[in-house]
């Protein structure tokens, strides 16, 4: 069973290489500034709607020219997404090219997928990209953190391939394929070139997963050698654990297949302060790209003007760079920073008082 | 060698006992009141099985030597050369550390991508060393990122990820099982509450991703929560390993006992142990229902770079300080005592230290300042 379904898979996804093929200008979407860019915005549930306000009051005081098509998460499956999340929504994304996702509480219960593997692979999502730097100004216990973790989103661990084969013996499968493990170092390399980057780490376990890791690995090094001028390494992921922890400034891009890239990157967000400050985006087939805040919906302070939008302006940011509006990326990501290192208006999760709205303002008045 | 001195040391042991048995005649003030009764025979040495390996191997485990020789403890070693690039652990090997039921260890390089299997792995798994100990711990004196880190991380060590079952499907398609069995989890799970029990520990946390692997891991959680009842004194609980790492390098104090399937606690281990002070200082070992394997806590496929080695610069507390877990394995309470206290006593005066702790010492300098402060 295991079999057919990757067969199919594997079918799937060379089709849909044909229809979206994948030279590296494809990686990012480039835009014009003459039109206004349309993005599609899911305040998400919780927290998200203030949060996502908070963004559209900071874009509009930096004058970037955006048009948000708003999208929330629906409250009855839809049949043809199998999920809360509409049909509508997915082809606003496919359209755009962009969005912005705040948090979406997936509701417990069967005969639906969660909204987050909804999105992942309805639009393709295969590399999550999250730059982990330290916050100026905010004090943790490692000052020294840059680094972006670039996690393979489709496949792995997480293939949800499982099966008891016998009574009290379970086996799940990871799977790794060339395609998927290409695609991801591809854009981890160009991301890397993009953004002035010196080094790629591939993160590993190839000692004792030979062949899955050792696939990875080979892809790595193909893209590699196309890149000369970026350093490329490879590091053990329990000696990577252990080098973060004591030493986070010896990595720049790490790149790595999913399940580590999961635990890698909640670590690297532990060192700098916490899912609160981490902006995330998610790179999918197309170049398209939805930047997405990471933490939770935190429904025990919705609605009271509590919550951090740190993360998900930083995201938007990151939204901004894929289009290529640096300059407006950079007008609002010194704002936020500035915001932050000046400590007047912190939120409460930050050891601060001030509201949402409050850090919003100093945010626009920094810009 | 230790054991050709054995009237010598039968002479000195009747002196420890005799002295430890005096109140308050060690450094400690607490008097000692109930001493350790050993056996009538309990002083005769044991044999030990060593390993020194590759890298930095042979400097760590030669520094065990000369330490295990100073204090006269009731040891001697049966030393076999067992290196990365072989295909198999040698079968003589195998017997000597059946015969003894222990060894101690320094690493074995396991080379990346190579038609090799880790020979760490397959000791583990000829010996059927189930459960793999890495005490992760601050040592005073030491100054780290992190304070009140005191976490003892138990892994599963036969199973999961490590099952070393691959394919490749089509070309350009490879599958990798992750097995887990009731029976595996089940025993793991018990030899941490059993260990919580043992040692006074408060707390057992399971490290898991049943988010995602919903069958594997969670058949590792149903066993662990089954054991879990059977120890009401002990506090249960479950953590997400993502999770699990973030709160690691926020709020480590948080954790004691942790108990993981295979991959994870490498990877769990390896992070505690960095926050710590670095893996160059947690000891740790392999225990199976009959033999235990003693060596550096975590990254035992870690062997050093030649510079290390040619420097003669390696870090020998971690192993120092598993080799005195080894001695109160054998019984040896006080000499485990003895090496440990030396030990820590040299890392919190701080002059001799090597380069990962911020000093500047070789691996023998850091030898001898051990054996000058054994008491």
């Amino acid at each position: 069973m295991a079999l057919k379904s990757l067969f199919r898979r594997n079918i799937l996804d060379r089709i849909s290489t044909r229809a979206f093929p994948l030279p590296s200008s494809s990686l990012s979407t480039a835009a014009s500034s003459a039109h206004p860019i349309r993005a599609t915005l899911f305040p998400g549930d919780g927290i998200g709607p203030e949060i996502a306000e908070s963004v559209k009051q900071v874009f509009n005081a930096a004058e970037v020219p955006i048009e948000w098509e708003e999208h929330y998460v629906g409250d009855k499956v839809d049949p043809r997404t199998e999920s809360f999340l509409t049909w509508e929504s997915l082809e606003s994304v496919r359209r755009n090219g962009v969005g912005l996702k705040g948090p979406m509480a997936t509701p417990i219960g069967k005969g639906h997928r969660s909204l987050n593997l909804t999105l992942r692979k309805e639009l393709g999502l295969y590399a999550n990209v999250r730059p982990c730097y330290s916050l100026p100004g905010y004090k943790t216990r490692y000052d020294d953190v840059d680094l972006v973790t670039i996690r393979e989103n489709t496949e792995g661990e997480y293939s949800g391939l499982e099966h008891q084969v016998v009574r009290g013996v379970v086996e799940s499968l990871k799977i790794i394929t060339r395609q998927a493990s290409l695609r991801v170092a591809e854009y981890a390399f160009h991301y890397a070139k993009a953004n002035g980057r010196k080094r790629v780490s591939a993160i590993h376990k190839a000692n004792i997963m030979r062949k899955t890791d050792g696939l990875f690995l080979k892809c790595c090094r193909e893209v590699a050698e196309k890149y000369p001028d970026i350093t490329y390494e490879e590091v053990i992921i329990d000696n990577c654990c252990m080098l973060l922890v004591k030493n986070p400034s010896l990595f720049d891009v790490l790149v790595m297949p999913n399940l580590y890239g999961d635990i890698i990157s909640d670590l690297c967000a532990g060192l700098i302060g916490g899912l609160g400050l981490t902006p995330s985006c998610n790179i999918g087939e197309g170049g398209i790209a939805l930047a997405e805040a990471v933490h939770g919906s935190a429904p025990d302070i919705a609605g009271k003007n509590l919550a951090n939008p740190t993360a998900l302006l930083l995201s938007s940011v990151m939204m901004l760079r894929h289009l290529q509006h640096n300059d407006k990326a950079d007008q609002i990501h010194n704002a936020i920073l500035s915001t932050i290192a000046e400590g007047k208006y912190r939120t409460g999760d930050l050891g601060g008082k001030s509201s949402t709205s409050e850090f919003t303002k100093a945010v626009c008045d920094h810009l | 060698m230790a054991w050709r001195c054995v009237s010598h040391l039968k002479h000195i042991l009747r002196g420890t006992y005799a002295s430890s048995s005096r109140l308050g005649s060690t450094s400690i003030d607490i008097p000692r009141w109930v001493t350790y009764m050993p056996r009538p025979g309990d002083g005769s040495p044991r044999p030990v099985t060593l390993i020194p390996g590759d890298g930095i191997g042979p400097l760590v485990t030669g520094a065990v030597k000369q330490v295990m020789e100073a204090m006269h403890a009731p040891v001697y070693f049966e030393t076999y050369e067992v290196h990365g690039y072989m295909t198999t652990v040698p079968a003589e090997v195998i017997e000597s550390i059946r015969r003894n039921n222990v060894c101690i260890k320094g690493g074995l390089e396991t080379p990346v991508g190579g038609g090799v299997s880790s020979l760490n792995v397959q000791l583990r798994k000829e010996l059927d060393l189930y459960a793999s100990l890495v005490n992760c711990f601050n040592l005073p004196g030491l100054p780290t990122r992190h304070e009140n880190v005191d976490i003892v991380v138990i892994r599963e060590n036969t199973e999961g990820e490590y099952s070393g079952l691959e394919h490749e499907v089509v070309p350009g398609v490879v599958e990798s099982l992750k097995v887990i069995t009731k029976f595996c989890s089940e025993r793991i799970a018990k030899y941490a509450f059993e260990y919580a029990y043992l040692n006074n520990r408060k707390k057992v946390t399971a490290v898991h991703k049943a988010n995602i692997m919903k069958l594997a891991d969670g058949l590792f959680l149903e066993s662990c929560r089954e054991v879990a009842t059977k120890y009401p004194g002990i506090k249960y609980n479950e953590i997400i390993v993502d999770n699990c790492c973030m709160q690691l390098v926020s709020k480590p104090e948080q954790f004691d006992v942790m108990v993981t399937p295979n991959l994870y606690g490498n990877l769990v281990a390896n992070t505690a142990a960095g926050i710590a002070g670095g893996t160059g200082v947690m000891p740790g070992g392999n225990v199976g229902q009959d033999h235990a394997v003693f060596e550096q806590g975590a990254s035992a496929g870690n062997v050093g770079n030649a510079k290390l080695v040619e420097q003669k610069k390696a870090n020998p507390v971690a192993l120092l300080l598993s080799s005195a877990m080894m001695l109160r394995h054998l019984q040896f309470p006080s000499f485990a005592d003895r090496l440990e206290t030396a030990v820590k006593r040299v890392i919190e005066e701080g002059k001799y230290r090597t380069k990962d702790l911020g000093g500047t010492s070789t691996t023998q300098e850091v030898v001898d300042a051990v054996i000058s402060r054994l008491d």
